[in-house]
């Protein structure tokens, strides 16, 4: 979906502040030891749109926080991934939206916007862990 | 020539990666045989072989030993990845297409040297791949779709050099980055 599209459909939630960190799901197979970073990353390809075509779905760590829950809640019953963190700040920078959709986790909300290669990378170079893959524990 | 073949069991039973067999047979074939459910053909190093395999073609000459280091690994990780079901990323993943990997397999096959690393192959949400390397200043990324053009994105972080495109056989640019890795 492009930027006027998601104006549109999934607008931008203001009232998430820039540095509100938003917490993605990632499987041990998009992640690995980057030799230039000299750390462990997701791939790029860990940052697309849902393969039904739905934006890129995240969950708002301030939420999460408000209701006491940790953020391992966002990991419940998905064994083995870990949890990679983004600021709404970045995500705005590369042209996306943050829109909510609480329809199955109070925090749960999703990433519109183009996400060309390039957008990927930056997701991908710039997360951090919030809980690193178990390789790193 | 010689072969490694990644064929699936008579039961269809999936195993771990510790259950695989590993066999060889004749001199002028060579064959490791691991367990998978597709049928894959990665021409010039893997081709198509019996139902339900990938099989690894070696020029003629090389024997098992001399198997270049990337070859293996690399095979069992599009095994390792054709396993993978609907939603394997927990947001609506479909799996990869095994057109995806012969196309992959035949990338290789046209830019691999026998002392290239292998790269990192991790699968996309809507059925594809990426090959990737991140080494030595360099960080090489290769789009594989079963519909779309293959797309790479290189760049050197040390010079700034960038290169960006579709991929076709007779472009020798990506080979000379590959090169550098």
């Amino acid at each position: 979906m492009d930027e006027r599209e998601c104006g549109l459909l999934f607008p931008d939630d203001r009232s998430v502040p820039d540095d509100e960190v938003l917490l993605r799901r990632i499987p041990r197979w998009h992640v690995f030891h980057d030799e230039n970073m000299g750390r462990v990353r997701p791939s790029s390809a860990a940052f697309e749109d849902d393969g039904d075509g739905d934006p890129m779905s995240v969950y708002l760590s301030g939420i999460i926080q408000s209701e006491k829950r940790t953020p391992d809640s966002v990991l419940a019953g998905h064994a083995d991934y870990a949890l990679a963190g983004l600021s709404a700040g970045l995500v705005r920078e590369l042209q996306q939206t943050v829109h909510p959709d609480a329809r199955d986790d109070t925090a749960h909300e999703v990433v519109c916007g183009s996400k060309t290669d390039r957008t990927r990378r930056n997701f991908a170079k710039r997360s951090h862990w919030v809980i690193p893959p178990a390789t790193l524990l | 020539m010689a072969s490694i073949a990644i064929p699936r069991s008579n039961t269809g039973v999936m195993l771990s990666r510790k259950q695989r067999d590993v066999t060889s047979s004749g001199a002028t074939m060579s064959r490791y045989a691991l367990l998978t459910r597709h049928e894959v053909a990665l021409p010039a190093f893997i081709s198509a072989g019996p139902r339900d395999q990938i099989i690894v073609t070696l020029d003629a000459g090389l024997t098992e030993g001399s198997i270049p280091e990337w070859v293996r690994p690399t095979a069992e990780a599009f095994a390792d990845i054709l396993e993978l079901r609907s939603g394997w990323n927990s947001y609506s993943a479909q799996p990869v297409d095994p057109r995806a990997v012969e196309t992959a397999g035949s990338l290789l096959a046209c830019i691999m040297a026998p002392s290239t690393p292998m790269p990192v192959i991790v699968p996309t949400v809507r059925g594809g791949l990426q090959l990737e390397w991140h080494r030595n200043g360099l960080d090489i990324e290769i789009s594989v779709n079963p519909s779309r053009p293959i797309t790479v994105y290189a760049i050197d972080n040390r010079s700034g050099q960038e290169w960006e495109g579709e991929w076709s056989p007779d472009d020798t640019t990506l080979s000379s980055w590959i090169q550098r890795l």
